[in-house]
C-alpha cells in the first residue's frame, strides 16, 4: 500500500525567511570540493573560472528573485548606478554578511565599472599555487554579480581579477548605456 | 596513516637560533623518526592507553608534540623557558583545519604549500613569541 | 586556555544553492543519475574526512568509548555545521545502529525532484560527510538514508550503521 504516497508540492510551503545560517567551514569545504572537482574537468585556468562562474550564475539569479520577493516588494532597479548599488549593498549583505568594499567607475571606458571586494568569503581558505598565477576562484562570485545584472536586464560580462584583494570588472553592453541615458533625459 | 608530514612547517621558531633552515626532505626525515619514538614512548608506559610523548627536554630545547585524534602530529622545537606551546600547537591545528583543508589545492598527507597557512603560522607564532616573553 | 568557538557563519542559502549548482553540475557532466548519486557520496566523504578535523580543533571534542557517544557528537556536529538539531532515534537492539532523524534539512530547502531524478539520493552528501568523519576517528560505519521528505517521507532519516573499529589506523598513544 506504499502506491499512495504523494508528495506534498513544493509550492504549498510558504517561503522561508532566509535568515538561518551554516558554518563558513562547511561552505568552504563544500566550495572547496566544487573548486577541486571542476579542476579535475578543465584543461586551463581560464576554462575553469568560467565553469566557476557558470555555476556562481545559477546561485546569483535565484538569489536576486528571492531578495526581490522579499525585500523590494518585487521592485527592480532600472538605472546602472541603483542596480550596482544594489549589488554592492543588499546583495552582498545578504550572501556575505557585508557590503562590498568599493565601487568605481573606469575613467576611460563608460561602460567599465568595478566592484571591489578585498578579501572576498569564498576565497577566505584558499591559496592559489604559484602554477595557477592569475586563478581567482571568486569567479564564482563574479558569476553571481552577472547573474543579478542580466536577470534585471542589464546584460553585463563579469569577471575576477586579482587587484586591490578581488576586483570584479563588469563590463555592461553598449545597449544598456544607451538606454540609461534615455531614462535620464525622460 | 604515517601523518607526520604535517610538521615540516612547525619549524621556524627554531630560526631564532638563528640554525640553518631545514630542507623539506630533512624535515621529513626528522619527522618520520620521531614517529617510531612517540610511538615507543606510549608502549614503555606502566599503564595502558597512555600518551605518546608530550615534551622531549634537553639541556638547550623542548620539543613538544601535539596529536590529534585523527592522528595529526604538531611539533614545535623551543627555548625551554617559552611558555603557552600547547595554546600555540592548538592553534596550529585550527590553522591546518582551515587553511591546508579548506584549500582545495591541498593533497591530504603532501607538505604543506599554502601562502595563507604560512602567513597565519607566522603571525601565530610571533604573538606566541610574546606573550612567552612577557610570562617569563 | 580560550579556544576560539567558530564564530563565523553565512547565509544558508548561499549553501544550499550552491550545492544545488553542484548537483545540476553533475547532472550535465556525468552519465546516469546513479553517477550522480556515487558523487555526491563520495565529495561528501572527502568533506567528512577534513571537517572532522575542524570539529576536533574548535569543540575540544573527546575521544568516543562507545556508539552513543558517537551518536552525541554526530548530533552536536550537525547543529555546529548545519544548524540543524537531529534527534537520534531507532537504535537497533545490538546497540550497532541509529538514526539521525533531520525535520528541516537546509540541502533540499527549494528542491523538488523531477520525475527524470526519482532515483536520485539528492542529498548524498551528507551519509558521505559521516562515514568520511568517523573513518578518521578509526570508525568504519555505512550510512544510508532510511526515508527521505524529497520522496514524500514526513522526515529524513539517517541512519548510521557500526561496522568496526579500524585498528590499523589508530595511531599509537590514542587507544
Amino acid at each position: 500500500m506504499m502506491s499512495s504516497k504523494s508528495k506534498p508540492s513544493i509550492l504549498d510551503r510558504p517561503l522561508s525567511r532566509g535568515k538561518s545560517e551554516v558554518s563558513l567551514s562547511l561552505f568552504a569545504l563544500l566550495f572547496a570540493e566544487i573548486v577541486h572537482y571542476t579542476h579535475n574537468r578543465v584543461q586551463s585556468v581560464s576554462e575553469l573560472q568560467n565553469r566557476l562562474s557558470e555555476m556562481g550564475y545559477q546561485v546569483g539569479i535565484r538569489m536576486l528573485d528571492l531578495i526581490v520577493v522579499r525585500e523590494r516588494n518585487l521592485k527592480r532597479e532600472t538605472k546602472i548606478l541603483n542596480i550596482l548599488l544594489f549589488i554592492k549593498g543588499t546583495f552582498w549583505k545578504t550572501l556575505f554578511g557585508k557590503e562590498a568594499d568599493k565601487l568605481e567607475h573606469a575613467n576611460d571606458d563608460q561602460r567599465m565599472y568595478y566592484i571591489i571586494e578585498k578579501e572576498p568569503l569564498v576565497n577566505t581558505f584558499i591559496s592559489v599555487p604559484k602554477d595557477k598565477g592569475s586563478l581567482n576562484c571568486a569567479a564564482y562570485v563574479a558569476g553571481m554579480i552577472e547573474a543579478v545584472l542580466c536577470g534585471s536586464n542589464f546584460p553585463a560580462k563579469v569577471t575576477a581579477h586579482w587587484h586591490k584583494g578581488t576586483t570584479f570588472m563588469v563590463r555592461f553592453e553598449s545597449s544598456v548605456l544607451a538606454r540609461d541615458a534615455q531614462v535620464d533625459t525622460r | 596513516m604515517h601523518r607526520v608530514l604535517e610538521d615540516p612547517e612547525q619549524y621556524p621558531i627554531s630560526l631564532k637560533f638563528g640554525w640553518p633552515k631545514l630542507s623539506t626532505n630533512e624535515k621529513i626525515f626528522l619527522a618520520s623518526m620521531f614517529y617510531p619514538l612517540f610511538a615507543i614512548a606510549s608502549q614503555l608506559s606502566p599503564e595502558p592507553r597512555s600518551s605518546g610523548i608530550q615534551v622531549l627536554e634537553t639541556a638547550s630545547y623542548q620539543l613538544h608534540c601535539f596529536q590529534t585524534l585523527t592522528g595529526v602530529k604538531f611539533l614545535a622545537v623551543v627555548d625551554p623557558r617559552q611558555t603557552g606551546v600547547e595554546a600555540l600547537l592548538r592553534r596550529l591545528h585550527e590553522l591546518y583545519a582551515d587553511f591546508a583543508l579548506k584549500n582545495p589545492f591541498y593533497s591530504l598527507e603532501m607538505p604543506i604549500r599554502c601562502e595563507l597557512f604560512d602567513t597565519h603560522v607566522r603571525s601565530a607564532l610571533e604573538s606566541a613569541e610574546k606573550l612567552g616573553v612577557a610570562n617569563v | 586556555m580560550n579556544r576560539s568557538v567558530d564564530p563565523k557563519k553565512v547565509n544558508s542559502e548561499l549553501f544550499t544553492l550552491t550545492y544545488g549548482a553542484l548537483v545540476v553540475q553533475l547532472l550535465n557532466d556525468l552519465e546516469s543519475v546513479e553517477d550522480v548519486n556515487k558523487h555526491l557520496d563520495r565529495m561528501g566523504y572527502n568533506i567528512g574526512v577534513r571537517l572532522v578535523e575542524d570539529f576536533i580543533a574548535r569543540s575540544s571534542a573527546d575521544k568516543c568509548y562507545d556508539l552513543r557517544e558517537t551518536a552525541d557528537k554526530l548530533q552536536a556536529a550537525f547543529r555546529m555545521y548545519l544548524g540543524i538539531s537531529p534527534s537520534i532515534a531507532n537504535w537497533a537492539p545490538a546497540g550497532d545502529e541509529f538514526s539521525l532523524m533531520i525535520d528541516t534539512n537546509p540541502l533540499t530547502e527549494f528542491v523538488e525532484l523531477p520525475d527524470t531524478c526519482s532515483n536520485m539520493r539528492y542529498s548524498a552528501i551528507l551519509p558521505g560527510m559521516v562515514r568520511g568523519a568517523c573513518e578518521m576517528v578509526h570508525l568504519e560505519v555505512s550510512s544510508w538514508f532510511v526515508q527521505d521528505q524529497l520522496r514524500g517521507d514526513p522526515v529524513t532519516e539517517l541512519r548510521v550503521k557500526f561496522i568496526k573499529r579500524l585498528e590499523d589506523s589508530v595511531p599509537p598513544g590514542e587507544d
